[in-house]
C-alpha cells in the first residue's frame, strides 16, 4: 500500500497520456494512406534548448514570446509538461497530379523541389496538399486524445518549429509540438505568465494589429483617426501606412541571434552562454 | 467518382476512386468539408509550407490578386485543383476533418475521409466556395464498409454479388419449375427419405 501525493501523481500521469496521444495520432485515418508520422516525447531538461531558442525568437515576435514565457514559467514551477513532437515529410507528393500545390503535375513539382526546397519561419516547403491535410488529421487526433483524458493541451507551431531547427525528428519538413498538460485549468489559454508581459501600450498595439477598424473613427475625410486613447479627438492619431525600418532591423538582428543559437546547439558554432 | 476515375484522374487513382465509389454507395451519409480560406485568404504568416520561403511570395506570385487580395471570383482551372494554395489553411482543414472523424469514431460510426468523394462533391457545387473539399463517408452497417476490401472491389462488391444472384436465380428457378399447388417434388428427392411418407405407411 502507498499514499501518493495527488497533484504529483496527476503530473506524473501526463507522460502516460502523452503516450496515448502518440497512439491516437498514429491511429488517425488518412486520405492518402501514405503519411509517415514521426514522433518523439520530450520531457523536462530536454526541453531547455527549445525554450531558450523560443525566448530568443520571442524578443521580436509576440506569439513566440507568448509560448516561451509559458514554458519558462512552468519550468520554474517544476510542472513542465511532456511535449509530444509530431512531424512528417510533407514534401514527398502523393503523385495524384491534382494541381493544388501550383504545379500541373507531381513531376513538375518534384523538379521545382530539387532546386528550390527551402524553409519559412517554421516549416520546409513546398508541400503536398494532401499530406498536409492528413498531417492535420493526425495532429487533431493527438489533441482529441488529450482532451478525452481531461488534460489541457495546445498544439504549438512554435515549439514544433524550434524543435525541428534543433534537429529533432530528422527528415521531417513540418513538426508540431503538443504539450500535454500541465495540470490545472486553462494553463495554455489564459496564461498567468502572460498577464504582465505586455504593458498597456503593447496590449493596445496587439489589439489594433488584430482589428484596426475596431478603433477607427469616421474615415470619410480620407484621413481616419485611430482611437488610441480615451479622449481620442484631442491631439488625434491618424491611420497611415509606413515602413518601420527600426523594427525591420531589430527583427533581422533577432533572426541572426536565433540562427547563432541554433548553430551553437548543433555544435557547429562556438558556444557563447549556451550550456553544454 | 466513377466518371472521374475513368476520364480525369491519373491511372494510379483509378482503382481507389472506383473502390471509394462503391463505399459511398454503401454509406448512409456523406459530409463535405471545405475551407474557402485555403484559396481565398491565405494565412500570410510566411510559414514556408507552400513554397519553402520565409514570406508568402510563392502563392501571391502565382495567383491573381490585387495588392495581396486574392481574386476569389476567378474560378478558372487548368488542373483538377487550382493552386498554389495556403498550406497552413489546408492544414487547418485537416483538424476539422480529424474532429469529424473522431466524433464519428466516438459514436461507433464508421467513417472514411476521401479525396474522391470530396472532388466529386466539389464538382457538383457542394462547398462551392472551397477549392479543396474532403468527403467523409459515414456508414452504420453490420460490417465496416470501408475496410477488408477484396481485389477489383468495384466489380466484386456485395451489390454486384447480389445482382449476380438475381441474374442467375431466375434461370435456375425457371428450369426447376413445377405445379406447386398439386405436386411437391421435394418429397421425391433422390437419396432423401421423407418423414411424412413414413408416417403414412
Amino acid at each position: 500500500m502507498a499514499i501518493y501525493d495527488g497533484r504529483q501523481a496527476a503530473q506524473d500521469h501526463l507522460l502516460e497520456v502523452t503516450k496515448a496521444c502518440a497512439v491516437a495520432a498514429s491511429k488517425a485515418p488518412q486520405i492518402t494512406g501514405r503519411l509517415e508520422l514521426k514522433m518523439e516525447i520530450l520531457t523536462n531538461e530536454d526541453l531547455e534548448p527549445m525554450i531558450d531558442v523560443l525566448e530568443t525568437l520571442g524578443k521580436t515576435s509576440a506569439f513566440q514570446l507568448h509560448d516561451a514565457l509559458a514554458f519558462r514559467a512552468y519550468a520554474k514551477e517544476g510542472i513542465l509538461p511532456p511535449v509530444l513532437l509530431v512531424g512528417a515529410d510533407l514534401i514527398e507528393p502523393v503523385l495524384w497530379n491534382c494541381g493544388a500545390c501550383g504545379f500541373p503535375t507531381c513531376g513538375k513539382f518534384l523538379q521545382y523541389v530539387k532546386k528550390n526546397k527551402g524553409v519559412g519561419i517554421g516549416a520546409y516547403g513546398p508541400s503536398c496538399l494532401w499530406k498536409i491535410i492528413d498531417f492535420g488529421i493526425a495532429a487533431d487526433y493527438a489533441c482529441a486524445c488529450a482532451a478525452m483524458h481531461r488534460v489541457e493541451a495546445r498544439i504549438l507551431f512554435s515549439m514544433g518549429a524550434v524543435s525541428m531547427f534543433l534537429n529533432r525528428l530528422e527528415g521531417c519538413t513540418f513538426v508540431l509540438g503538443l504539450p500535454v498538460g500541465p495540470i490545472g485549468m486553462h494553463r495554455w489559454f489564459d496564461r498567468h505568465s502572460w498577464a504582465k508581459a505586455l504593458n498597456a501600450e503593447q496590449r493596445k498595439m496587439t489589439q489594433m494589429g488584430g482589428a484596426p477598424n475596431l478603433g477607427m473613427a469616421f474615415s470619410g475625410g480620407g484621413k481616419a483617426i485611430l482611437k488610441t486613447k480615451t479622449r481620442w479627438w484631442e491631439e488625434p492619431v491618424f491611420l497611415s501606412a509606413a515602413r518601420d525600418e527600426k523594427y525591420e532591423e531589430a527583427f533581422a538582428n533577432g533572426q541572426a541571434e536565433v540562427y547563432q543559437k541554433i548553430m551553437e546547439y548543433a555544435g557547429v558554432a562556438p558556444s557563447d552562454g549556451v550550456d553544454e | 467518382m466513377e466518371r472521374l476515375a475513368h476520364q480525369e484522374v491519373p491511372a494510379r487513382l483509378k482503382k481507389p476512386f472506383l473502390y471509394e465509389a462503391v463505399m459511398l454507395r454503401e454509406s448512409d451519409a456523406v459530409v463535405f468539408l471545405g475551407n474557402f480560406r485555403v484559396r481565398n485568404s491565405p494565412m500570410d504568416a510566411g510559414c514556408g509550407l507552400c513554397g519553402g520561403e520565409p514570406d508568402c511570395s510563392f502563392v501571391y506570385e502565382r495567383v491573381p490578386n490585387v495588392d495581396g487580395i486574392i481574386d476569389h471570383t476567378n474560378r478558372k482551372r487548368t488542373t483538377t485543383i487550382s493552386g498554389p494554395l495556403c498550406m497552413l489553411r489546408a492544414h487547418d482543414l485537416g483538424y476539422a476533418v480529424g474532429s469529424a472523424l473522431w466524433l464519428a469514431s466516438t459514436l461507433f460510426v464508421d467513417a472514411k475521409p476521401c479525396y474522391s468523394a470530396g472532388l466529386a462533391g466539389r464538382n457538383l457545387d457542394f462547398c462551392m466556395k472551397s477549392e479543396v473539399v474532403v468527403g467523409i463517408l459515414l456508414g452504420v452497417a453490420a460490417k465496416n464498409p470501408y475496410a477488408d476490401i477484396p481485389t477489383d472491389y468495384h466489380l466484386t462488391n456485395v451489390t454486384d454479388q447480389v445482382d449476380s444472384l438475381r441474374k442467375i436465380s431466375i434461370i435456375t428457378r425457371q428450369i426447376a419449375n413445377h405445379p406447386y399447388q398439386t405436386y411437391d417434388p421435394g418429397k421425391k428427392a433422390p437419396g432423401k427419405s421423407d418423414p411424412h411418407e413414413k408416417e403414412e405407411e
